[in-house]
């Protein structure tokens, strides 16, 4: 490894450098804590022909160079945070070395506690909705008949068809809001995120809700219930629950 | 360190911690939060991530390019009824009723 600089995975509190030890970073690093009063950075080296500015642009275009770093960067954050509060950091945020990474503590420190005291006892859930089968086509009848009955035949199916379908995104639309607004009344805080393509994810129905709850851990049954009743209520849709995951969705300084 | 690290975190902070997820996450779900959710921190390496949207990555790392996309009939974005709020249902409809209409008239005439 020519050129080195350390990698920041999250910032937490109070973590046992031994526990720290059990994980694994980036190229199987040893993952280490830089502590600037009493705030940690979770760091590991990496080389700068990895991780330069250029070699950077260029491997986030890579899906599968993506998709390890991703995957990494996340065991390490979640490592952290079934230890300690931990707010994660967005990935690729690398330092030249620690005494750079302790300025960004010190920088920071107001609002970094403030994220610490938002997500320290609580977790984050996604619930994603997808609606049900979406009404078939009617077959495309592309040649133009000129006899009249043909047409008004043409006409009745085509808007009996389009109403189907504004039907049917409607009720995954109601369903969806319903989920949304159920769940927030049982999480802290909520957050609606894009919807994912089903080319990325594999999904076959049309998602209608991506969401994060974030939940205080002594109300995490209660939120597992709250969703299976959600299930109940909309048996045509399908209502995934994953987590907890760390906060990731709600560790940005910016907000209140 | 400071002092505080020798204690058990475990005991100190019984019930704050997030427990280990018990199902491996999609990548699809870590990326939207690794990249998109997270704090954001300006590094000695700059990295502009608001850049990279999934839908950037999707298309050019799945289907190369939206111009290839295209060539390749992927277009449902712009053919989904679901997506485009039935408008291109509706300009269909408006084209078969002008038709029925010279049919009717040209029929009575």
């Amino acid at each position: 490894m020519g050129e080195a600089g350390r990698y920041m995975y999250a910032i937490s509190r109070w973590v046992d450098p031994a526990e720290l030890a059990e994980l694994r970073g980036l190229g199987g690093a040893e993952v280490q804590a830089v502590e600037h009063e009493g705030l940690l950075a979770i760091v590991s080296t990496v080389g700068l022909d990895e991780f330069g500015e250029d070699e950077l642009s260029e491997h986030l275009q890579d899906l599968d160079w993506l998709d390890t770093v991703a995957r990494t960067h996340h065991e390490v954050v979640s490592g952290v945070a079934s230890r300690a509060p931990t707010a994660p950091l967005r990935l690729a945020t690398v330092c030249m070395d620690d005494a750079s990474v302790r300025s960004r503590l010190a920088r920071w420190a107001p609002d970094l506690r403030q994220v610490l005291d938002r997500v320290a006892g609580r977790a984050e859930w996604s619930v994603k909705v997808f609606a049900g089968p979406i009404p078939e086509p009617v077959p495309a009848a592309r040649e133009v008949s000129t006899a009249p009955g043909s047409g008004a035949a043409y006409l009745a199916r085509r808007k009996a068809h389009v109403d189907r379908l504004k039907g049917a995104a409607e009720q995954a639309a109601t369903a969806a809001d319903d989920v949304h607004d159920e769940l927030t009344r049982h999480a802290t805080a909520a957050r609606r995120l894009a919807l994912q393509d089903g080319r990325l994810t594999g999904e076959e129905a049309t998602m209608t809700l991506n969401a994060a709850y974030l939940v205080d851990s002594s109300a995490s049954d209660e939120f597992r219930a709250a969703t299976q009743a959600l299930r109940d209520r909309h048996p045509d849709e399908r209502v995934d629950l994953t987590g907890p995951w760390p906060a990731y969705s709600f560790a940005a300084m910016d907000e209140t | 360190m400071s002092e505080r690290t020798s204690e058990s975190l475990l005991a100190r902070n019984q019930g704050s911690a997030v427990p280990a997820a018990p199902q491996p996450a999609n990548l699809a779900d870590i990326l939207e939060r690794v990249l998109d959710k997270g704090i954001v921190i300006a590094g000695d390496i700059r990295v502009n991530l608001l850049d990279i949207e999934l839908l950037t990555i999707k298309i050019r790392l799945l289907v190369a390019s939206v111009e290839r996309a295209q060539e390749m009939g992927i277009d449902w974005w712009r053919r989904d009824p679901m997506l485009t709020d039935g408008r291109q249902d509706l300009a269909e409809e408006n084209e078969r009723l002008r038709e029925r209409l010279e049919s009717l008239e040209s029929t009575d005439g």
